[in-house]
């Protein structure tokens, strides 16, 4: 495939190919632990472990539902002002992260909170009976019964924010998703560049999947043969 | 041990309140096996979450090792349950972990260095006859050995209240004997306080010094059981083996 490819263009894909990582990092260490800690939130109060401050988690959740609703190129449209209010600008790298971090948190938050209710009901009743606090509780109890389905989280939450990132362009964010479509597709001589550019985004979605699934299935020690 | 006095407590539904438990009155003694039996829906589940402190009931007074459970803070409800221990009816392992670590939880939560708390969890896995399962998973255990290590993790921080809640119900009959002579043994070992809920007649018989029938959310009967008499199977036949 390389071979198809100029170097100039070799270059341009590169530079995509960087640009895009740079989102998917920088959005991924702003919504990770934000959307880890909220979707934890959410599933202990469905279990009555947290009382406190219930109105609050409501406003959050309706919150996170809203976000999850908007389609995501509108979310980007609508997130220009409040990106040129506090950063002074309304397109590029900044308003993307933004755009990203927020359908990266409210994604987590869903699929976290998921994985901590589908995990044995009975983990809540032994941890109170053996006087746990509330960090062992997490420590001890939660983590070690959802790690796998909270590793397959973390999995589909990176590539669900790579799909988004594609798309980021449109504000100015770059990526493979620009090069593939307003330098690939709508180039007259572009149409390698697209090519290119999908297969190079379908290869880190099996990385990422691949590494998941080795991740979550070596710590997972509820299938026989462990 | 133990004291209730008048403890009622009810849930609210929608529309209207539904009585779980009606005005329960009883005493445990320290070291007694009190069993506590009854149908589906009379209350066992409710009794047991109350005496073992994960749910608060409506009106009367709990007195757990001479303490009103009522005044408790969340700290000193903490401290009082690192004296019980609770074996559940589906052995309750945690999947993630091995053996060891299962039955040393307990302590690890407690502070207690790995050293300390595997040569501990060894001593009981053999107490239970399971030493050689230290470094397997719980999915590779049978029924039987699950529940054996679940009274291996309940008896590792040396108890003085054991709550026991049908620990026999999921288990075939051959096996269930062999955990009720475990259980005899533990408790002539380390003479903890137990309460046994389960609504096997057999059971109750073979294990227990007393025995509560629950019916209607109330105290039907109470008192002492002649242990290992007729193995009658009809709940009214039991009575005729009080004392």
């Amino acid at each position: 495939m390389i071979m198809f490819i100029s170097q100039p263009d070799q270059l341009k894909l590169i530079d995509a190919a960087l640009e895009t990582f740079n989102l998917l990092l920088v959005s991924t260490f702003i919504s990770l632990p934000i959307g880890t800690l909220l979707g934890m939130m959410f599933a202990l109060y469905e279990k009555k472990v947290f009382h406190q401050f219930k109105s609050l988690v409501h406003i959050l959740s309706i919150l996170v539902s809203i976000i999850r609703s908007i389609p995501f190129v509108l979310l980007m449209v609508i997130i220009i002002p409040t990106s040129f209010d506090l950063f002074g600008t309304s397109i590029g790298f900044i308003p993307s992260i933004m755009a990203l971090s927020l359908i990266g948190i409210a994604t987590l938050a869903r699929l976290v909170e998921q994985a901590i209710i589908d995990m044995n009901p009975m983990i809540f009743d032994i941890a109170h009976s053996m006087g746990a606090s509330k960090y062992q509780l997490f420590k001890e109890f939660i983590f070690v019964e959802a790690r796998s389905s909270i590793i397959l989280a973390f999995t589909s939450f990176i590539v669900s924010l790579l799909a988004y990132s594609s798309v980021v362009y449109i504000i100015g964010g770059g990526g493979l998703g620009y090069t593939a479509i307003q330098i690939g597709y709508y180039s007259p001589v572009g149409k390698t560049l697209m090519w290119a550019s999908t297969i190079i985004m379908i290869l880190i979605v099996q990385v990422v999947q691949l590494l998941g699934n080795i991740l979550a299935n070596y710590l997972n020690k509820k299938k026989r043969g462990h | 041990m133990i004291k209730l006095e008048h403890i009622s407590k009810s849930f609210k539904t929608k529309n209207n309140s539904v009585c779980a438990l009606d005005d329960i009155s009883l005493e445990i003694h320290d070291g007694e096996i009190f069993g506590i039996i009854g149908k589906s829906g009379v209350g066992k589940s409710t009794l047991l979450k109350i005496l073992s402190l994960s749910m608060m009931y409506d009106t009367g007074t709990y007195t757990l090792m001479d303490i009103d459970v009522k005044t408790l803070t969340h700290k000193d409800k903490v401290k009082l349950l690192q004296n019980t221990s609770f074996i559940y009816q589906n052995f309750s392992l945690l999947y993630n972990l091995n053996v060891l670590d299962n039955v040393s939880l307990p302590l690890k939560l407690r502070g207690v260095d790995k050293l300390t708390r595997h040569q501990k969890a060894r001593e009981m896995l053999a107490f239970v006859g399971l030493d050689s399962k230290a470094l397997d998973y719980p999915i590779t255990l049978s029924g039987g050995e699950a529940q054996r290590i679940s009274i291996a993790r309940a008896l590792i921080t040396d108890p003085k209240l054991l709550f026991l809640d049908e620990p026999t119900s999921a288990l075939d009959e051959e096996t269930a004997y062999d955990i009720l002579k475990l259980i005899r043994k533990l408790h002539e070992t380390f003479k903890p306080t137990i309460v046994f809920v389960s609504h096997q007649i057999q059971s109750i018989k073979y294990l227990c010094d007393r025995v509560m029938m629950l019916e209607d959310n109330k105290i039907k009967h109470i008192g002492k059981i002649d242990k290992l008499s007729t193995l009658s199977t009809t709940y009214d036949a039991i009575w005729g083996d009080i004392l």
